[in-house]
């Protein structure tokens, strides 16, 4: 059996006005698998993701690639594991398409040849080719996505952390975000509301609550167990009406 | 203001205004003329010396002005770029020198008063020429390469990627406000005005605490590099020397005209 890809235990984490973000996680995750995290909003699904790349320090243990998460190992965290984050604009920095996809590159020392190379081929995957010389504060929601997506390909990262990567998104390019995707070979931690996207894309499911993880298990599981697909429990609904 | 207020002056080209969404210079910029072609560094040089030229030349020559205003309106014609809406946008630096200027035609000073109204006019010609045949990223990248202050850069690479965001933010609480208080007074707009700044630096500064994680978490290491690798070639070589000589022969015929300009003909 191979060893997990991000293996974490007893992570915990309390923002700086004092709100319990992470209190106690453990979680692994085995190379090719996709979980899905579920949960209410504020419930630390966002906070474990950035706690995963030493992004927030807190306690816990965090091993990424057989790599303990620490100091001297956060470059190479950041290479093998890359975020995608919820607001497309905090995460497209650049003046360009084709310069924000080789942010990556670039810092990681891959000459600029090179790295056209790789941010074009990213590009071609995500179908976002010709938009290479088009600014991003020009781009569409899901075009931006989709150039979100390109910029953490680059790198060939072994995990993908995606947070809620289908929000702001029409029904038409969130099929098409989920199929490109499902395609992608990378082991993928999946932050999402929408059950659908959990049931198309993961493998089994975790739920958050208060900063813990309350449940784990298959998709349907979870999405079952907490009525994760859009239908308010009866009596609540009786109870909006009165 | 067509488009209400501030945020009219930033609202789109149709619209009269600078045009956030893609502003009316950053789209001329996306030409194709041997102009826009040209290198950025070599425009640059040639915007420099001319603004140098523009500040040393003798203020009793109008022939030199004269030049420079036939050169730059050249450029702008091999640019295929509308003179009129050039000209007009050049009028901006007018209200930075008009006290400058007025005082010097009603202090008994008329000539020194005209002499820094063109200066200032075909300074901001000149920069406009520049922006206007260059897109912002490329020119970033080539005053870099001019070892202009990183620091700078950086600020000035943030202002540009994130001015459309936060007018985005700005816009989206305008209408929240206006659906909220559809016909506030003077005093009521104003109060509305600071609390809309106030909020929205604080939504920047949260906002670059995330641009900040994100860049972390893609290995930033301190420098924002671009893959922009256009070389500066014989073509950029020559044209930046013609446009030299040109400066130095408008020099040479301004001293030959005299302060009489075409008149002593």
């Amino acid at each position: 059996m191979r060893p997990p890809l991000i293996e974490v235990s007893g992570l915990r984490y309390r923002y700086p006005d004092g709100t319990l973000g992470l209190d106690g996680v453990d979680f692994s995750l085995a190379p090719g698998e996709t979980v899905a995290l579920l949960g209410p909003t504020g419930s630390g699904k966002t906070t474990f993701l950035l706690r995963l790349l030493g992004l927030l320090e807190g306690e816990g243990e965090i091993t990424i690639c057989g790599n303990r998460l620490e100091k001297g190992t956060l470059a190479l965290a950041r290479q093998n594991v890359a975020l995608l984050f919820q607001h497309p604009d905090d995460q497209l920095v650049m003046s360009t398409v084709l310069d924000d996809v080789a942010l990556g590159p670039l810092n990681s020392g891959v000459n600029p040849a090179e790295a056209k190379q790789l941010c074009h081929s990213a590009l071609k995957r995500v179908g976002m080719e010709s938009a290479a010389d088009r600014r991003p504060q020009n781009l569409s929601a899901g075009e931006k996505r989709l150039v979100q997506l390109a910029g953490l390909l680059p790198m060939n990262p072994a995990v993908l952390l995606l947070d809620e990567p289908d929000t702001f998104l029409d029904p038409p390019s969130r099929a098409n975000l989920l199929s490109i995707l499902r395609e992608l070979p990378q082991a993928k931690i999946l932050v999402t509301h929408h059950a659908d996207s959990a049931r198309a894309l993961a493998d089994r499911a975790a739920f958050f609550d208060r900063g813990r993880i309350v449940a784990q298990g298959s998709v349907a599981e979870i999405v079952e167990r907490f009525q994760w697909d859009g239908r308010p429990a009866e009596p609540l609904r009786a109870e909006a009406c009165d | 203001m067509r488009a209400g207020g501030v945020l009219g002056t930033l609202a789109s080209p149709e619209q009269g205004g600078l045009g956030v969404h893609g502003f009316t210079l950053e789209h001329w910029a996306q030409g194709t003329s041997p102009l826009h072609r040209l290198h950025a560094i070599a425009k640059i040089a040639a915007t420099m010396s001319l603004l140098l030229s523009l500040s040393l030349a003798d203020p009793a020559y109008p022939v030199f002005y004269l030049g420079c205003f036939i050169l730059l309106m050249a450029g702008a014609a091999v640019a295929k770029l509308p003179l009129g809406r050039l000209l007009l946008r050049s009028l901006l630096v007018a209200p930075f020198v008009a006290g400058v200027v007025v005082v010097n035609l009603f202090g008994g000073d008329p000539a020194r008063g005209l002499t820094i109204f063109w200066r200032a006019y075909l300074s901001a010609c000149a920069a406009t020429l520049l922006l206007a045949t260059t897109p912002f990223p490329t020119l970033l990248h080539a005053l870099d390469r001019l070892r202009v202050p990183y620091f700078f850069l950086t600020v000035v690479h943030f202002l540009y990627r994130y001015l459309s965001v936060v007018y985005e933010q700005a816009k989206s609480m305008r209408r929240a406000r206006q659906c909220r208080a559809p016909q506030p007074d003077r005093r009521g707009l104003w109060e509305a005005a600071a609390a809309t700044v106030g909020s929205l630096f604080l939504r920047s500064h949260h906002r670059a605490e995330r641009v900040h994680r994100a860049m972390l978490a893609r290995g930033f290491r301190g420098r924002v590099m671009s893959l922009e690798t256009a070389r500066f070639g014989g073509w950029d070589w020559t044209l930046l020397l013609v446009f030299f000589a040109l400066l130095g022969l408008l020099q040479f015929a301004s001293q030959v005209f005299g302060p009489e300009g075409f008149s002593a003909l």
